[in-house]
């Protein structure tokens, strides 16, 4: 919404995380204010180790194909 | 192509415990595992650095092609396993990722000081991993940008725990 059109007053736009979402003590609105995602941990704690690690395991596997095609881009005098 | 293989973790977790070596999951992997969000990209274990631990480790790799991270252009480790077990730590780069084997955690101390919890890393598998608390002392020791991060999320985590007990 454009602050011109909007009824409230400024600084009650801003945003503030700890105000929107779950908290679970200091430390988790802490977390929060370090810009950490806590739906994502929320979402973890839900999960056991094993799926935690097959996630990781896929996220490093999608970042290496990632380097893979933009290595070869750049070898191939088309990539940055 | 780059040179740096994709880091299997579990495929290192895998050989690591069918070579029967005692050790201990820290680091990032360890965090990881009690739910924090924040990737890494190698594999952190304490294990007590004698020759035994250093021949199973080596074991474990063969096939894997072993070198030194540190020192790629010296090929495939030869080292002895008493002259691996002088080592601090061994900073490991193989075909299946990246592995660091400590012998010390600073600030809590060898394997035997560790309070480790055990966990179901891989499925019927389960690996003794760094409990939570000492993590959190361990990041906040290190220090570094990113292990701040990673302990704040620790520290929510346990906060996370402590009002939901299981």
């Amino acid at each position: 919404m454009l602050r011109t059109m909007s009824p409230v007053p400024i600084e009650d736009e801003v945003f503030d995380p700890s105000k929107e979402m779950p908290s679970f003590g200091p430390e988790w609105d802490h977390a929060l204010r370090m810009g950490i995602d806590t739906a994502m941990l929320l979402e973890n704690a839900r999960r056991t180790p094993a799926e935690r690690i097959q996630s990781l395991v896929a996220h490093n596997r999608f970042v290496w194909r990632v380097h893979q095609q933009t290595h070869a881009a750049e070898l191939a005098g088309i990539g940055p | 192509m780059t040179r740096r293989p994709a880091q299997q973790t579990d495929v290192l977790l895998e050989k690591l415990d069918n070579s029967r070596l005692e050790f201990v999951v820290i680091g990032g992997v360890a965090a990881i595992a009690h739910g924090a969000t924040t990737p890494t990209q190698d594999l952190d274990i304490a294990c007590s650095m004698t020759p035994d631990n250093m021949r199973k480790i080596m074991t474990a790799l063969s096939g894997q092609h072993p070198v030194h991270a540190t020192r790629p252009d010296l090929g495939e480790i030869q080292n002895t396993p008493e002259s691996l077990a002088q080592f601090r730590m061994l900073l490991i780069q193989t075909d299946v990722g990246r592995l660091d084997v400590l012998g010390t955690v600073e600030p809590i101390g060898g394997i035997e000081s560790l309070a480790a919890v055990s966990m179901e890393l891989l499925p019927s598998r389960s690996f003794r991993v760094l409990g939570l608390e000492q993590l959190i002392a361990v990041k906040a020791h290190v220090g570094r940008p990113k292990d701040k991060l990673v302990e704040a999320e620790l520290r929510a985590l346990l906060r996370l725990r402590l009002s939901n007990p299981p």
